[in-house]
């Protein structure tokens, strides 16, 4: 009984880790960056245009992978609370990196779509800090860290870049984020056969 | 007899049992949590975490309430206030007893 404080944060960590375990919010999410690597397919646009664009991906982005976004809400009511259960995670500390990651996920897309219009190699070289930033923050995936540094490093310094590059790589870490999403979707409903009616 | 050493007597009987300790911790540590979440982690069996649920919510450590996520019936539960605090003055009689002075100069 010495350890209930060890009790506690365990609980409190394996609740935080649940949230995660069906690879929903990952699915989501590479759904949202392949629409933003769409969007640096599409040739250069007026400004008005690009941020008209820019604006609806921030909601289909919202819409689709954020914490507490309704379309995520409504895939868990469907999959994850009839197998496994519900458990609300709203914990301050979580709230607070909630917040820190949205201003990064927009500097990602708006040097994106900057990138697009002006090709400038310095241009790229934000994209790419606020991309590492977001993702450290979002994930912790260290291991895409080098491979990303060095994509992003021959696309600025690359005279003939422009913004199909960054498109590229957006759309290259949505099958990224799609498969780890997947296997952990799979491993769970493995893991968690569908209730009995 | 030392003071933490007599705290022990006064230790909250509907904590102290171990299932109950069990689910007032993951109430403790989540906001809120359903019947099935529960049972998984505590690993209880229905009727049992019924029972227990029934004699938290009697002493009103726990509010159980019946709604929906979708389509999808859910019975949530959550630590009141009461419980919050109780569970908070139960931690530290343990702490006390169990990490007494002759421990804590090691």
């Amino acid at each position: 009984v010495a350890d209930i404080d060890f009790a506690v944060v365990d609980a409190e960590s394996r609740a935080r880790n649940y949230w995660f375990s069906d690879g929903l919010d990952l699915l989501l999410l590479s759904v949202f960056i392949a629409l933003a690597g769409c969007f640096g397919l599409i040739r250069p646009l007026p400004l008005w245009k690009s941020l008209a664009i820019l604006g609806l991906i921030s909601v289909a982005g919202y819409l689709l992978a954020a914490k507490r976004s309704p379309m995520l809400g409504w895939l868990k009511s469907r999959i994850t609370y009839p197998r496994s259960g519900y458990a609300s995670i709203e914990l301050p500390k979580l709230k607070r990196e909630d917040w820190r990651r949205y201003p990064e996920a927009f500097v990602v897309f708006f040097s994106a779509a900057v990138f697009d219009m002006n090709p400038a190699p310095w241009i790229g070289l934000i994209a790419l800090a606020a991309g590492l930033g977001f993702l450290w923050g979002r994930f912790g995936f260290s291991f895409l860290i080098p491979g990303i540094a060095m994509s992003g490093v021959l696309v600025a310094a690359s005279s003939r870049a422009h913004g199909s590059s960054m498109a590229w790589l957006f759309i290259a870490l949505a099958i990224l984020y799609f498969i780890k999403g997947t296997r952990q979707l799979l491993r769970y409903l493995r893991q968690h056969p569908a209730p009995q009616a | 007899m030392s003071t933490s050493l007599q705290e022990l007597a006064s230790l909250d009987r509907v904590i102290h049992e171990p299932a109950r300790l069990m689910i007032v911790t993951v109430l403790y540590a989540v906001s809120e949590a359903d019947f099935i979440y529960l049972q998984n982690e505590c690993g209880l069996t229905q009727g049992n975490l019924s029972s227990h649920l029934a004699r938290l919510e009697e002493e009103r450590y726990v509010l159980v309430q019946k709604t929906f996520k979708g389509k999808y019936p859910l019975t949530i539960c959550s630590l009141t206030t009461k419980g919050r605090k109780s569970f908070e003055e139960y931690a530290r009689i343990m702490r006390a007893a169990t990490q007494g002075p002759a421990r804590g100069k090691s």
